[in-house]
């Protein structure tokens, strides 16, 4: 329960990416690979605490980007948003997060469908029907990112504009 | 940015057109289309193409994968062009280098374990591609047999995406050369080369017929048989392509690329002898002239270009089916508009018929054999309509042989017939030297009425005069006088060369 209490409570330092290194596919994509200490609890982890686990990964990489955090876990009657962040003054980024330990069933990023696309475009609307004037913004975007736990480290996919508000 | 292109060639009816397959890999959530006007088949292919180049264990890019087939206006059909968009997508994500395949064209099918199956209309595709001048062919290695037939052509076959990669200095992973290849040629092959015709001096008797043949070869012209039955017509028919002169270089590949087209020149093979094509008579006029939704497919007067289309009891062809074969029969190709566009096919073909002169079959001579109603035998032969007839020129009856003893003895064999068209074939190709035509048949009612001797015309004058022939006719009628000069040797037609070609021209109607 105590390594529970350590994830749970954003027990990862900040400065995990500092070993991280990153690797550019033929596509363009950036994939950072970060070296997890808690590695053997993650690989055991039940599969609802592993897709909180990765959400807790992603949110720390936009801060370590500069991005603030608007919201986590924001729910509507179309399904979750995952993270709502800030890339700078103008722009608003809805970001979907998908996490996997195997590619059995196609990769992460592969799991946001088209349906899934859709609940998360009019989930966003409702989220800025409630907040969007409160936060000032020029722009919107939906990002993906993917995380795929391998072993001893996690391999992070920040898919930006993943998809188009249409 | 990464883009990787290739080329392939795609065929709407037999005109050949160049394709760019040009593939763009950007970052993104994984997906992959094909744009460029695909038709469904087509678009099949983003699921053939992925799961075979994971198949030969190249990693397929984990992004936006867009492939575009160019001209984008022109719609796209069926799936000879997988391998090409495997190609592209392979060049722009680097797992094979981009510059070997900037003039290669492509070709080939792929099949979910990466295997690459043979295409149809090989040998069109072929021929364009020399002339357009590309370096290189990559295509299935069961369509090897056709790229035999293009000279100078550095063709590369394969038979796996696997292999393509290899040969571009790619990697692979080597799972997929134990794979079993299952030889799916595109049809059967036959035993042994096709049947030849048979000899003609295998028809007892019917020197007359044997001779009308001879005068239709040399000059092109179009033929009706009439005769009780089992007086030999369809064997006649069937012996025509054997008096035919052998088909040139050029008229070969034509042929041979019809069939290419038509998933059939593995059991035919290249040949001189003209094409024979003998539909029955409950044939369709789709299945004559060609059709089919969205895109037409060639017909039979197309499968017959450059050979003869045999109609075996013409007048039991359905009528609407017979109407159709009057444009090809006046300008040699056929037109098909459908949907998704129009296209040409040639037809040049020679058209023999063969028919009962009545429902019972026994309406000759005297006639006292027949049983037939008046009102029958008019209504069986207004099948083949004013338009059909006028438009073929030499008409004849065939009549029962009464000496068997004569017919035994008797019988110009093909060689011999042959021997005669050829020359006379020749002649008139030198004539027309100058023209578009290179027969008789095809000659210009102006060049007719210029070069026919007047001695000739006058004769022609006199039939017109009495209502024997109409204008046409008459030009059709010139047109065989000329076939039987050559025949003869002669320079030009005489006045007896006319009233012959009159009286063959005139037999019935």
């Amino acid at each position: 329960m105590e390594a529970f209490s350590f994830w749970c409570t954003g027990g990862m330092s900040e400065n995990i990416f500092q070993r991280a290194t990153s690797a550019t596919d033929i596509c363009g994509t950036a994939t950072i690979r970060i070296p997890l200490p808690d590695a053997p609890i993650v690989n055991h982890m039940p599969s609802r605490q592993l897709g909180a686990y990765g959400e807790q990964l992603a949110a720390q990489w936009l801060t370590y980007l500069g991005w603030s955090i608007e919201a986590c876990n924001w729910y509507s009657q179309y399904g979750e948003l995952d993270l709502v962040a800030r890339r700078d003054a103008r722009s608003l980024v809805f970001v979907e997060v998908k996490t996997r330990r195997s590619t059995q069933q196609g990769l992460p990023q592969e799991a946001v469908t088209a349906t899934k696309q859709r609940h998360l475009r009019k989930a966003a609307c409702l989220w800025l029907a409630e907040h969007g004037q409160r936060i000032r913004h020029t722009d919107i975007r939906f990002d993906v990112i993917a995380i795929r736990m391998v072993r001893d480290h996690a391999q992070l996919t920040h898919i930006e504009g993943a998809f188009p508000w249409r | 940015m990464a883009v990787g292109s290739t080329l392939s060639v795609g065929l709407l009816g037999l005109h050949a057109f160049m394709i760019q397959s040009q593939a763009f890999v950007s970052s993104g959530l994984p997906y992959f289309s094909i744009i460029g006007l695909p038709d469904a088949s087509l678009a099949e292919a983003r699921e053939r193409v992925r799961s075979a180049c994971q198949a030969a264990g190249i990693a397929w890019p984990q992004g936006r994968v867009t492939v575009n087939l160019s001209p984008a206006s022109v719609p796209k059909h069926g799936s000879s062009h997988d391998l090409a968009i495997a190609a592209s997508v392979l060049a722009a994500c680097r797992a094979i280098p981009a510059a070997p395949l900037h003039n290669t064209v492509v070709l080939g099918e792929l099949n979910l374990d990466g295997s690459v199956l043979p295409v149809q209309g090989v040998l069109p595709i072929l021929l364009y591609a020399k002339r357009q001048g590309c370096a290189t062919v990559v295509l299935p290695r069961g369509n090897m047999d056709e790229a035999a037939l293009v000279p100078d052509l550095h063709a590369v076959p394969v038979d796996h995406v696997g292999e393509l990669v290899e040969r571009l200095g790619g990697q692979t992973s080597n799972e997929w050369k134990a794979l079993r290849r299952l030889d799916l040629a595109t049809s059967p092959r036959p035993a042994g080369p096709a049947p030849a015709p048979g000899d003609m001096s295998e028809v007892m008797g019917q020197e007359q017929a044997k001779r009308a043949m001879a005068i239709a070869a040399a000059g092109g012209h179009h033929m009706l048989m009439v005769g009780p039955p089992g007086t030999g017509k369809t064997m006649l028919a069937q012996r025509m392509p054997s008096i035919m002169c052998p088909l040139t270089e050029a008229q070969q590949l034509e042929v041979a690329s019809i069939r290419s087209l038509c998933g059939n020149l593995a059991s035919y093979g290249i040949s001189d002898v003209p094409p024979f094509e003998a539909p029955h008579h409950t044939a369709t006029a789709v299945a004559l002239v060609g059709g089919g939704s969205g895109v037409a497919q060639p017909g039979l007067v197309t499968k017959a270009h450059h050979g003869v289309l045999f109609l075996d009891e013409a007048t039991e062809f359905a009528p609407r089916a017979l109407q159709t074969l009057r444009e090809p029969l006046e300008s040699g190709h056929v037109t098909l508009s459908r949907s998704k566009t129009t296209t040409t096919f040639p037809a040049r073909f020679q058209l023999v018929m063969a028919s009962n002169p009545c429902p019972c079959g026994y309406g000759y001579g005297s006639g006292e054999r027949c049983t037939c109603r008046e009102r029958d035998r008019i209504r069986y032969f207004s099948h083949l309509s004013g338009p059909i007839l006028d438009r073929i020129d030499i008409q004849i009856d065939v009549l029962p042989v009464q000496d068997l003893h004569a017919a035994r003895q008797s019988g110009a064999t093909s060689s011999q017939l042959r021997e005669q068209v050829v020359r006379a074939r020749r002649k008139a190709q030198r004539r027309f030297r100058e023209q578009q035509w290179t027969c008789n048949a095809q000659a210009s009612g102006q060049w007719l009425r210029e070069h026919t001797p007047s001695a000739a015309l006058n004769v022609m004058d006199q039939a017109l005069s009495v209502h024997m022939v109409s204008l046409r006719g008459a030009h059709r009628a010139m047109r065989i006088s000329w076939t039987l000069a050559d025949l003869d040797g002669a320079g030009a037609p005489s006045a007896d060369h006319v009233r012959q070609a009159l009286m063959l021209r005139t037999k019935v109607s």
